[in-house]
């Protein structure tokens, strides 16, 4: 039969616990039989199961587990930060192109001789206006995009520095 | 090894597994040379069986790498979820039927005792002197039931604290305690007898 101090015993054994505890758990030893007894018997069997060594595993096991893995490995997906710069750049850029485009168009139409005899037509004044509202919305638009860009990429760096 | 894997081998397992989770195989084979062995042995021990320990040890860390993402540092160190998946994986294993083992009954144990006389009071190595004692440590070892010979297994041989045990296994450590004495208790006997 065995003392009640068993548990306390295994913290002395495997060091656990604090020295507090083990100094008194090494004084109840010197006085109880039943405890050395039992310590006896822990040293003896842990001793006895350290006969069996540590195996090593297979050289190529890790290849094997890198290849169950590398099947499927998903391609890296870039992380989004909410506002794309380039494609405010390319709507910029597509805004002025449009408006050089219709602007060179207008120039060359006035310029044509048979301009002058239908110029006071009102289909063509009414082109001319819609032309022009045209011109003035890309110009504005134009002028908004590129000046949002460079506080659009700095909010766009910041949060990828703190994802 | 190149440059950037010999850097990392300083790496923590904390930092490890944050490269593991973006998908970063160097990290996770440095990982494996730093636990592989002793999970290896754990399942060994456990198993007996090298090839279901190969297999199971890949298993293992073939679930790290899938389930990287539900590594929490804060709940726990890296060492105790890593033993945490081995030891699920390895229960899961042997409770399958087709290995048929066949767990230790103290009765009888008790029953040989009786038989065998004066060989009790003579040491365990003597009595184990002609026979061969790393296969019979294994047999005794592989014939305790499931739970005592995880926590002989874990305190043992991995070196780990009761409190560590209680978390992976989650289990009381008064009751893991109460394990690895009736542990000791069947592996002297177990061990006394050889006779398997």
């Amino acid at each position: 039969m065995y003392c009640e101090n068993k548990n306390h015993l295994l913290d002395l054994y495997f060091l656990e616990g604090n020295e507090h505890e083990h100094s008194e758990m090494r004084e109840h030893v010197a006085n109880c039989e039943s405890c050395r007894e039992y310590l006896g018997t822990l040293k003896e069997t842990m001793s006895m199961l350290d006969k069996l060594e540590d195996k090593e595993p297979s050289p190529g096991l890790f290849d094997n587990i890198l290849a169950e893995v590398s099947v499927s490995i998903p391609k890296p997906v870039k992380q989004k930060t909410g506002i794309q710069v380039i494609p405010i750049l390319q709507i910029a850029f597509g805004e002025i192109f449009l408006f050089s485009l219709i602007y060179f168009l207008k120039i060359q139409i006035t310029l044509m001789p048979a301009f002058k005899a239908v110029q006071n037509h009102w289909f063509v004044q009414s082109l001319g206006s819609v032309g022009i509202a045209v011109l003035i919305v890309l110009t504005a638009g134009t002028f908004i995009t590129l000046s949002i860009a460079p506080v659009l990429l700095f909010e766009s760096k910041e949060r990828k520095s703190f994802s | 090894m190149d440059n950037a894997e010999r850097d990392m081998t300083k790496f923590s397992d904390e930092e490890l597994m944050v490269l593991v989770c973006e998908r970063n195989t160097k990290a996770l084979k440095i990982l494996y040379d730093r636990y592989g062995k002793g999970v290896y042995n754990f399942i060994l021990r456990y198993t007996n069986n090298r090839e279901i320990s190969e297999d199971l040890l890949q298993e293992t860390f073939t679930r790290v790498w899938f389930a990287s993402h539900t590594f929490n540092p804060v709940r726990g160190a890296f060492k105790s979820w890593l033993f945490t998946i081995g030891i699920n994986i390895t229960r899961n294993e042997m409770t399958k039927k087709r290995y048929g083992y066949h767990y230790v009954d103290l009765d009888e144990i008790s029953r040989d005792d009786e038989d065998r006389g004066k060989k009790e009071t003579e040491p365990m190595e003597n009595i184990l002197e002609h026979s061969d004692l790393k296969d019979t440590i294994s047999k005794a070892i592989e014939r305790l039931n499931p739970f005592l010979k995880e926590v002989v297994i874990l305190k043992h041989y991995q070196r780990l604290k009761f409190s560590e045990i209680a978390e992976m296994t989650n289990t009381p450590e008064g009751t893991l305690k109460a394990r690895f004495h009736n542990a000791l208790g069947q592996l002297k006997k177990l061990l006394e007898t050889a006779e398997f």
